[in-house]
C-alpha cells in the first residue's frame, strides 16, 4: 500500500469516526450541549480574559468557554465537540504510534475519547475538562518525538508539566505519570529522571495549594478540579484520565503481538475499545444522564420559543411538577392554557407553578413568573439564576435586563448591555435594546417591555409572600389586558377548585380586555357553581357557616348570569348532560371518562 | 557613518522628540459650563496620599485636561476621554500641593481651536487617608452568587488583592468581615452556607468559632471590636429577606428578633445585659466608642407581622455603659437619638476615634439600608449633640455602610448613586467641624470601563492601617477542617 493510499484510508477512518461522534453526539448531548452554553458568557474582554488567565489552568478555561460560546445551535456544539474528540484521539493515535502501535492499533486511541465524552453526559463535568486533556495529549506527543538530545525531552516533559499546570491544572500530572510511562515503554533510559516530572507536578500542585490558588489538594492533582465544586464527583470521570498511560501500556503489550497477527491486534483493540465505551456508556446513563437531556430540551424549547415542541416534550411528564409546569407554560404562551388546561393531566395549582423551598437557580420558575407578568419575583429568580456554573447564564441575564428596562432603571440596564454586548452570539440584541434607554416611550410601545412595564402593580406588596394569586391579582388589577397574567390566575383557580374565587374572579375581571370571553373550562366552572348554591339547601348552608344573605348572593348565579357572562348555550347543554350521566354513574371516574377534559371531571377526581 | 545614515538617523531622533515633545495646548475660549466627566470628581476633597485620579471625560472630542497648581502646570492628553496621570507625576503634584487646590480644565478641540470648559478644582488635604480600603465584592442581589471574596486595595496605588475568595472553600458565602480599629492583624469574618462559622484571626493565629449557643436565638451577625482587642460585640438576628413587586427599592431585609451580646475573645465566652436583649424590641448594629467604655446600638420596638409591617419597624439610636475590666454593662439604656420619633430608622452608628462625631444611616424604616434609596448620612457632634444630615456626602439613592479613618478626617460609604443598584465606595472628608466635603469615587485606572464592567458591589468598606497578610492555606484549613470552638454564656452574678 503506498503513502497515499494509507493516508487516504486514515483520514476516511477519522472522518467516519468524526461522523459517528457528531451523530451520536447529536442523538444524545445536543441539548446538554446546549445547556452548557446558557451556562457561561464568554466575553470578549481583557478583563474578563486576564481574569481567568489568572487563575491555575485558566487557559484551559478560556479554551473551553471560547468552543462553548458556539453551543447556541443544536448542531454546532456536537459538530464542535466531535471535532474536539477526533482531533485528540487523533492526537492519541500518534502517540501511540510513537509507542510503537501500527495504524491497525487505531481503536485503542478512541478508547480514552470515548470515555471524554461519556463524562460530558454530566453537566458538572466541566468542558474544560476536555480541552485540558486535549493540552496534555499534545505536549505528551511532543514529549514522545524523538529528539536527537537527550537534554530536549527532558527538557519538555519539565517545561510542559510547569506549562500544563498554570495553563490547563491538574492535567499536568496525567501528562507526567503519562510521560513517564513512555519512558518506561520506550526509553528506559535514565527512568529516575523521568520520575521527576510527577514530582514536577506534585510540588507545583502543593505550591498553588499552599499559596491559597487551590483551596485542597484534590483539585490540584485530579480530574476533580474540572468539577463543580461541592458535588461529588463520580468515579466515571477518572477513567479517560487512567486510560491514557493504561493505553500505552497496552500498545507496548500488544505490540509483543507478533507482526503477523495485525488481525488479532485490529480485534483485540476493537474489542478493547467496544467493550469499554459499551460499558462506559451504561454507568452514563445510569449514573450521569437522568433528567439532565429532558431538562435541557425544556430550557432550549423555552429560550427559542418553540412552544408546540415543548408541549410535545413535556406532555408525557406532566405527572412531575417541572413537566406539568414547562407544559402549562407553553399552553400559556399559545394562548390556550385555560382552553386546553383539561386536555392534560392537572394536580393542582403546582401544575401551574412550583416554587421550591430553597434558593436554587430556577431557571423555569423564572420564566414562569416572566409569563405571569409577576415582575419583581421574576427578577429576583432570574438574577439569581444568572450566575451559571462557569459564568452568566445569558438568558437570564437578558430577563434581568428586560425588566430593569421595564422598572425605568436605564443605567442598570446599560451594564448588562454593554456586559453581553461582549459576546458574541448576543452582542447584537444586546445593541438592539439600546434604544430603550432613557426613552420611556419606546419602552411603553414595545410588546413585551410595555406590557411587563404595565404589569408592575399599583398596590405595593411583597411578591410571593403567600400564594402567587396574591401577586396576579394585583398584576390584573393594574393591567387588566394582560392575557397570560389572566390566563394563568383563572388556571390557578380552577386548578385549586376554588369555584367561589373563580366566581368572583368572572365577575371582576370578565369584559376586562384580557377576558373579552369566557373559557371553556370557567364557563363549566360557573356553571358547576351555579347548579351547587340552587341545590343547596338553606339549612345546610346555615350548618356550614352560610349566612342567608351569602346563599342569596351565590344564587344570583343563576343561568342568566351565566349567559351574561359568557357562558355559551353548548356547555350548558353539556352540563345538563353530564349530570345526567354523573347521576347514573353513580360517582364513578370511570363511567365518566368521556368528561375527562372538562373541569367537572377535575374537580370531580383529580387528587391534589 | 555615511551621510545618508547620518540623515536618517537625524531624523528618526526628530520625530521622536517631536513624538515625546511637549505639544501643548492653548486655550482659545472658555465655555460656561463645567465638562461631563466620570466620576465626578469636580470640586473634590482629597487625602495627598490618594491613588491617581484617572477620570474619564464624556463627550466625543478630542480633549486635554490642563493642571495648575503649586508647582506647575501639567496637561494630559485624553486617550478615548481617559485622563490617565502617570503614578510619580500625581505623587509628586500631590506633594506639592498639600493642603492646596488644583484647578483643572478641560479642554477639547473644536476645529482646529481648543475651548476649555468652566475650570474646576480639586482640594488636596494635608491629612492621609489610612493606606488600605477592605471591602466584599458580592452581586448586588438577592440571595443568588457563585463567586465572592474579600478584597483589600491599596489606596495610594490600583492594587487589589484577595484577602479570601469563595473559590477556596466550594463557594460558600464569607460575610462581615471586621477589623479591630483597622488593625488588619485583629480581623474576623463569617462563613455560612457552608464550612460555617466565625473565623477569628489574631497576631496570625487562626480560629474557627461556633457561635450559636443555647441562650441566643442565633450565631453571631453584625461584629464591633472593641478599641482593645478583648471583646467584640455582636448582635444575634434572626433575619429574612423578600422582595418587592414593585417598589424601587426592590428588597426588603428584616430581622424578626435580634439581640446584643459581647463576646471575650481569649475567654471564648459570651456575655449580656438583659436590656440588650428583649422581646419587646430588637436591637442590632452594636459598636463601641473609642474609649471602650460605652456600647452604642439600634434599638426597634419589636413588631409582629414581618414583613407586612415592616415599615412601622423604626430603629432608634441607642447606648449603654459597658465595662471593659470585668465585662459588665451599664443599668440602663440611653436614648442617643430617637429616629422613631422623626419617623425614621437609624442604623449603622460609627463613632469617630477621636470620640467628636457618631456618623449614622438614616432612612424610612427597618434596618437593611443598603436596600433603601432614601438611606442618608446623619452625623451627631457628641459634644453638642446636634444631629445634622451629612448634606455634601449624600445623594438621591443609597448612603449606607461607613467606616473611618484611623485620624478620624476620612470617611468611606457605600453609594448606589452612579447607576441605581451597584454598590460604589466613595471617600469624603470630614473636617474638623464634623461637616462632609463632597465624596469622590473610589480611584481607578480606568473607572469608567472599571466600574461599568464590575458586575459586584462593594460590600463593607473598611479602612485598614496596613495590609492584611494572612496564611490563605491555614484560613483554608481551618475553615474545611475544624470543628470549631464552641463558645460559652459567661453567667452573671
Amino acid at each position: 500500500m503506498n503513502t497515499m493510499k494509507k493516508y487516504l484510508i486514515e483520514c476516511g477512518i477519522w472522518l467516519f469516526v468524526f461522523g459517528l461522534f457528531v451523530l451520536f453526539l447529536r442523538e444524545t448531548q445536543a441539548y446538554l450541549l446546549f445547556s452548557r452554553e446558557q451556562q457561561q458568557l464568554f466575553l470578549f474582554d481583557e478583563f474578563y480574559l486576564s481574569d481567568l488567565m489568572r487563575q491555575v489552568g485558566g487557559g484551559a478555561v478560556v479554551m473551553a468557554r471560547y468552543v462553548v460560546q458556539f453551543f447556541y445551535s443544536l448542531w454546532l456544539g456536537p459538530l464542535l465537540t466531535a471535532l474536539l474528540l477526533v482531533v485528540i484521539a487523533i492526537l492519541i493515535m500518534k502517540l501511540m504510534r510513537n509507542v510503537g502501535a501500527s495504524l491497525f492499533l487505531l481503536p485503542i486511541s478512541l478508547l480514552p475519547v470515548a470515555f471524554l465524552a461519556i463524562s460530558l453526559f454530566d453537566k458538572f463535568f466541566r468542558y474544560e475538562g476536555v480541552t485540558a486533556y486535549g493540552l496534555a495529549v499534545f505536549a505528551l506527543l511532543l514529549y514522545s518525538r524523538e529528539y536527537k538530545h537527550v537534554w530536549i525531552y527532558r527538557g519538555i516533559g519539565i517545561v510542559s508539566t510547569i506549562f500544563l499546570f498554570c495553563f490547563a491544572g491538574s492535567v499536568a500530572l496525567l501528562f507526567s505519570v503519562s510521560a513517564f510511562v513512555f519512558d518506561l515503554i520506550k526509553r528506559r533510559d535514565s527512568l529516575f529522571v523521568s520520575l521527576l516530572y510527577p514530582v514536577v507536578a506534585l510540588v507545583c500542585g502543593g505550591v498553588a495549594v499552599c499559596l491559597g490558588s487551590i483551596g485542597v489538594y484534590a483539585p490540584a492533582f485530579t480530574p476533580v478540579a474540572y468539577y463543580e465544586p461541592m458535588i461529588a464527583m463520580p468515579w466515571i470521570h477518572y477513567v479517560a484520565w487512567c486510560l491514557l498511560p493504561i493505553c500505552e501500556v497496552l500498545v507496548g503489550l500488544l505490540n509483543l503481538v507478533s507482526v503477523a497477527n495485525r488481525w488479532l491486534q485490529v480485534g483485540l483493540a476493537m474489542m478493547l475499545a467496544i467493550v469499554g465505551s459499551y460499558f462506559g456508556y451504561g454507568c452514563a446513563k445510569e449514573r450521569l444522564i437522568g433528567d439532565t437531556q429532558l431538562f435541557s430540551r425544556y430550557e432550549y424549547q423555552t429560550i427559542h420559543g418553540q412552544w408546540k415542541e415543548l408541549q410535545k416534550t413535556a406532555y408525557p411528564y406532566t405527572e412531575t411538577y417541572q413537566g406539568a409546569n414547562y407544559l402549562n407554560l407553553s399552553l400559556a404562551e399559545q394562548g390556550r392554557l385555560v382552553d386546553d388546561l383539561f386536555c392534560f393531566s392537572q394536580h393542582g395549582p403546582m401544575s401551574l407553578i412550583y416554587i421550591p423551598n430553597d434558593k436554587t437557580p430556577d431557571f423555569r420558575l423564572a420564566h414562569i413568573l416572566f409569563a405571569m407578568g409577576n415582575m419583581g419575583a421574576a427578577q429576583n429568580v432570574a438574577f439569581n439564576a444568572s450566575y451559571g456554573m462557569c459564568g452568566y447564564n445569558p438568558t437570564m441575564l437578558k430577563m434581568v435586563l428586560q425588566i430593569d428596562l421595564m422598572r425605568g432603571a436605564y443605567d442598570v440596564a446599560l451594564k448588562y448591555i454593554e456586559l453581553l454586548e461582549k459576546s458574541w452570539h448576543y452582542a447584537d440584541w444586546a445593541t438592539g435594546q439600546r434604544k430603550f434607554l432613557h426613552d420611556d416611550r419606546a419602552v411603553e410601545q414595545d410588546p413585551i417591555l410595555g406590557n411587563g412595564r404595565r404589569d408592575f402593580p399599583k398596590e405595593e406588596a411583597f411578591v410571593l409572600l403567600n400564594s402567587p394569586m396574591d401577586d396576579l391579582y394585583r398584576i390584573l388589577d393594574t393591567n387588566p389586558s394582560d392575557k397570560k397574567s389572566m390566563q394563568y390566575a383563572l388556571a390557578f383557580l380552577l386548578l385549586a377548585k376554588d369555584i367561589n374565587s373563580v366566581r368572583s374572579f368572572i365577575d371582576r375581571y370578565y369584559g376586562s380586555p384580557g377576558l373579552k370571553s369566557l373559557p371553556i373550562a370557567a364557563q363549566e366552572a360557573l356553571l358547576f357553581y351555579s347548579d351547587y348554591y340552587h341545590t343547596l339547601t338553606e339549612e345546610y348552608a346555615l350548618q356550614h357557616g352560610m349566612s342567608k344573605e351569602q346563599l342569596i348572593d351565590c344564587q344570583r348565579v343563576d343561568l342568566d348570569y351565566c349567559r351574561a357572562h359568557g357562558v355559551a348555550e353548548e356547555t350548558i347543554d353539556r352540563f345538563g348532560v353530564f349530570k345526567e350521566t354523573y347521576g347514573r354513574a353513580r360517582q364513578s371516574a370511570e363511567a365518566l371518562g368521556s368528561y375527562r377534559n372538562t373541569f367537572w371531571y377535575y374537580l370531580l377526581f383529580a387528587q391534589i | 557613518m555615511r551621510k545618508n545614515d547620518k540623515f536618517i538617523w537625524l531624523l528618526v531622533l526628530g520625530l521622536f522628540c517631536m513624538a515625546c515633545g511637549d505639544s501643548k495646548v492653548t486655550i482659545m475660549s472658555t465655555l460656561d459650563e463645567t465638562p461631563p466627566i466620570f466620576p465626578d470628581y469636580k470640586e473634590v476633597t482629597i487625602p495627598y496620599n490618594i491613588a491617581p485620579l484617572n477620570f474619564s471625560y464624556l463627550g466625543e472630542e478630542n480633549c486635554r485636561l490642563l493642571v495648575e497648581g503649586a508647582g506647575g502646570k501639567w496637561q494630559i492628553e485624553g486617550d478615548n476621554g481617559l485622563f490617565a496621570f502617570s503614578l510619580s507625576e500625581w505623587k509628586q503634584m500631590m506633594e506639592q500641593n498639600k493642603g492646596k487646590r488644583l484647578t483643572l480644565t478641560v479642554a477639547i478641540q473644536k476645529s482646529n481651536d481648543w475651548v476649555g470648559y468652566r475650570p474646576f478644582e480639586i482640594s488636596v488635604a494635608s491629612q492621609p487617608i489610612d493606606p488600605y480600603l477592605s471591602y466584599r465584592l458580592i452581586p448586588p442581589g438577592y440571595e443568588g452568587w457563585k463567586t465572592m471574596g474579600l478584597y483589600q486595595r491599596n489606596l495610594e496605588t490600583y492594587e487589589q488583592t484577595a484577602i479570601y475568595e469563595n473559590k477556596l472553600t466550594d463557594g460558600n458565602c464569607v460575610n462581615c468581615h471586621s477589623f479591630c480599629g483597622g488593625d488588619p492583624g485583629k480581623m474576623l469574618f463569617h462563613a455560612r452556607a457552608g464550612h460555617e462559622g466565625t473565623i477569628m484571626i489574631r497576631d496570625q493565629k487562626i480560629e474557627k468559632l461556633n457561635t450559636k449557643t443555647d441562650a441566643t436565638i442565633s450565631a453571631f451577625v453584625y461584629p464591633y471590636w472593641h478599641p482593645s482587642g478583648r471583646y467584640v460585640a455582636f448582635s444575634v438576628n434572626q433575619t429574612k429577606q423578600n422582595f418587592f413587586n414593585t417598589h424601587a427599592n426592590r428588597v426588603e431585609v428584616y430581622d424578626t428578633a435580634s439581640d446584643v451580646v459581647v463576646y471575650d475573645v481569649e475567654e471564648y465566652k459570651i456575655a449580656f445585659s438583659p436590656l440588650l436583649k428583649t422581646d419587646r424590641s430588637f436591637e442590632t448594629f452594636p459598636a463601641f466608642s473609642p474609649d471602650g467604655r460605652n456600647l452604642y446600638f439600634c434599638s426597634a420596638q419589636a413588631v409582629d407581622s414581618l414583613p407586612q409591617k415592616s415599615k412601622d419597624v423604626k430603629y432608634d439610636l441607642c447606648r449603654i455603659n459597658f465595662n471593659p475590666d470585668d465585662m459588665t454593662f451599664g443599668n440602663h439604656v440611653d436614648t442617643v437619638y430617637c429616629a422613631s420619633k422623626q419617623g425614621k430608622s437609624a442604623s449603622f452608628p460609627r463613632i469617630s476615634p477621636d470620640g467628636r462625631f457618631l456618623v449614622f444611616t438614616l432612612h424610612a424604616f427597618g434596618n437593611f439600608s443598603i436596600w433603601h434609596k432614601d438611606a442618608d448620612l446623619y452625623r451627631i457632634d457628641l459634644q453638642t449633640n446636634q444631629v445634622e444630615p451629612m448634606t455634601e456626602a449624600n445623594s438621591d439613592d443609597v448612603e449606607s455602610y461607613h467606616s473611618w479613618s484611623a485620624n478620624s478626617r476620612w470617611m468611606v460609604f457605600g453609594s448606589r448613586r452612579t447607576d441605581g443598584l451597584y454598590t460604589q465606595p466613595f471617600i469624603t472628608y470630614i473636617d474638623e467641624a464634623g461637616k462632609a466635603h463632597k465624596p469622590f469615587l473610589l480611584p481607578q485606572k480606568n473607572p469608567l470601563k472599571d466600574y461599568r464592567r464590575l458586575m459586584f458591589s462593594y460590600n463593607i468598606p473598611e479602612l485598614l492601617q496596613k495590609k492584611v497578610c494572612v496564611d490563605k492555606h491555614a484560613l483554608v484549613r481551618t475553615m474545611r477542617e475544624s470543628k470549631g470552638i464552641s463558645i460559652n454564656v459567661k453567667r452573671l452574678d
